[in-house]
């Protein structure tokens, strides 16, 4: 990453305030890693955004109690919001919300906004389906894997529960730290994450948004990871099928 | 990655990631080992090379780490596990690709903090980011914005707010940097250019640069070109 190409993407900023993609984080991140000029800027960015916050906050109490209206607003402005950043949105939010009242009109509808989303993301669900899972054992030979036996029928919105039972070592032990990844029916990585640790029982328990399952036969990989310095882990593959009912 | 380059703001000599004004070039210097370099020079049991990689990697884990924790002490630690991690793979069976020793410390750095949230998660532990008043990130570091009280940021940038030319200059800062609103939306609801955004944003950076030099060294404010 080139710092022109940084200054004139504006990187520093979105970075501060949590606008970057995905992708551009990571490359930044790796970036400034080695980088004191873009450290300084970051650090320069982080200051001045702390001192806006608390000028923010003087002025409004300075000038009265008087809580902001909250104006719930539709969800398309938050433009793909999601997990950390929306956390993260939301702290802002909450913060503005104690008494540090925002400057303008325009600000308190986005505080809305913000707080619709967080409402609709951590509210309660039922229904959630939750599958059990073992390792799958490999035909071997290069013969075709028969379809997986399990089956999760989804319907609209939620979240399923897959609980994995992980591999053992030799000593009969679910040990290890692994990393998960979910790869789709066409074998693409849905999604990863490092650091899983079987529970008390000798399961891995991941929680998925029915949006990242595509109709078709899912696999999900538990491999040693290689970050946590522990290699005690094997590793293991469950495959599940997923069905939409036809409308 | 898809983009268009604005013209008419020169980053040159405006004190973003520049060249020295004076026009000066600073003295030859040679090159630092590269990541490849430090990895296998560590996993020929070079203690020397440890300590460089400690020493050039430390500040933006630490930053980092401050970032996703919000606490200076879990950062502190973590940032140790880190090394110590990185230390031991590198010393051990090594990196299969070295260049990309960076990748490796953040995503050490990442998988480690994950699991002490975790950890917490899993203790009823609540993450104090949902403390309204919690501050946008750690304590301190030691970069001279790292100096400043939290007081004294706000005396400047107070100041830097009375020396901005308009009040839309004021709510540009104040809506991108605390209300979350991308550049697009700001130019339409504010019926402002591009690149007028992008001077307004330049221009308070480089401005808020040297009211806290000036905060810390005592120089008398340079007029801006």
């Amino acid at each position: 990453m080139e710092h022109r190409w940084i200054e004139e993407h504006r990187i520093i900023e979105r970075y501060v305030t949590g606008r970057l993609t995905a992708d551009e984080e990571e490359r930044f991140e790796e970036h400034y890693l080695d980088c004191p000029e873009c450290l300084d800027r970051l650090e320069e960015a982080d200051a001045l955004r702390r001192g806006l916050a608390r000028t923010a906050a003087e002025d409004a109490a300075r000038s009265g109690p008087a809580a902001p209206a909250r104006r719930r607003g539709g969800l398309g402005s938050l433009g793909g919001l999601r997990g950390p950043r929306l956390a993260a949105a939301a702290v802002v939010a909450a913060a503005l919300l104690a008494g540090l009242a925002t400057p303008t009109l325009l600000l308190q509808r986005r505080v809305g906004e913000l707080e619709t989303a967080l409402d609709d993301a951590l509210r309660p669900r039922a229904g959630t389906p939750v599958l059990r899972l073992g390792p799958e054992r490999s035909t071997g030979g290069g013969a075709p894997d028969a379809p997986p036996s399990r089956r999760l029928t989804l319907d609209g919105d939620g979240w399923a529960v897959l609980s994995l039972d992980a591999p053992r070592t030799a000593d009969g032990r679910a040990a290890g730290v692994f990393r998960v990844t979910l790869e789709g029916p066409a074998g693409q990585s849905v999604w990863s994450d490092g650091s899983v640790v079987p529970d008390a029982r000798g399961r891995v328990i991941v929680a998925l948004p029915f949006r990242l399952l595509e109709p078709g036969v899912q696999t999900i990989r538990l491999e040693p990871d290689p970050t946590s310095g522990d290699s005690t882990g094997s590793p293991a593959v469950y495959r599940f099928d997923v069905r939409r009912p036809e409308r | 990655m898809n983009g268009t380059v604005e013209s008419g703001v020169s980053e040159r000599g405006a004190g973003g990631l520049e060249e020295p004004r004076d026009g000066s070039k600073p003295p030859a210097e040679s090159p630092p080992p590269s990541a490849a370099d430090l990895a296998r020079r560590i996993a020929a049991g070079d203690g020397t090379a440890e300590t460089e990689l400690v020493e050039r990697y430390s500040r933006g884990v630490l930053y980092l780490l401050r970032r996703l924790t919000r606490s200076s002490e879990l950062a502190e630690d973590l940032h140790q596990e880190t090394f110590r991690v990185v230390l031991e793979r590198l010393r051990g069976r090594g990196l299969a690709e070295p260049d990309k020793l960076s990748a490796f410390l953040r995503e050490t750095a990442k998988n480690l903090h994950r699991n002490e949230w975790r950890k917490g998660v899993r203790r009823g532990v609540e993450d104090d980011a949902g403390d309204a008043r919690a501050e946008l990130y750690a304590d301190p570091g030691t970069s001279p914005y790292a100096r400043l009280a939290r007081a004294e940021e706000a005396r400047l940038v107070r100041r830097l707010l009375g020396e901005l030319p308009s009040p839309r200059d004021r709510e540009i800062l104040y809506r991108f940097y605390l209300g979350d609103e991308d550049k697009e939306r700001l130019c339409r609801d504010l019926e402002i250019s591009s690149l007028h955004f992008n001077r307004v944003l330049h221009r308070a950076r480089r401005r808020f640069r040297r009211i806290v030099q000036e905060s810390l060294h005592g120089r008398p404010e340079r007029r801006v070109g």
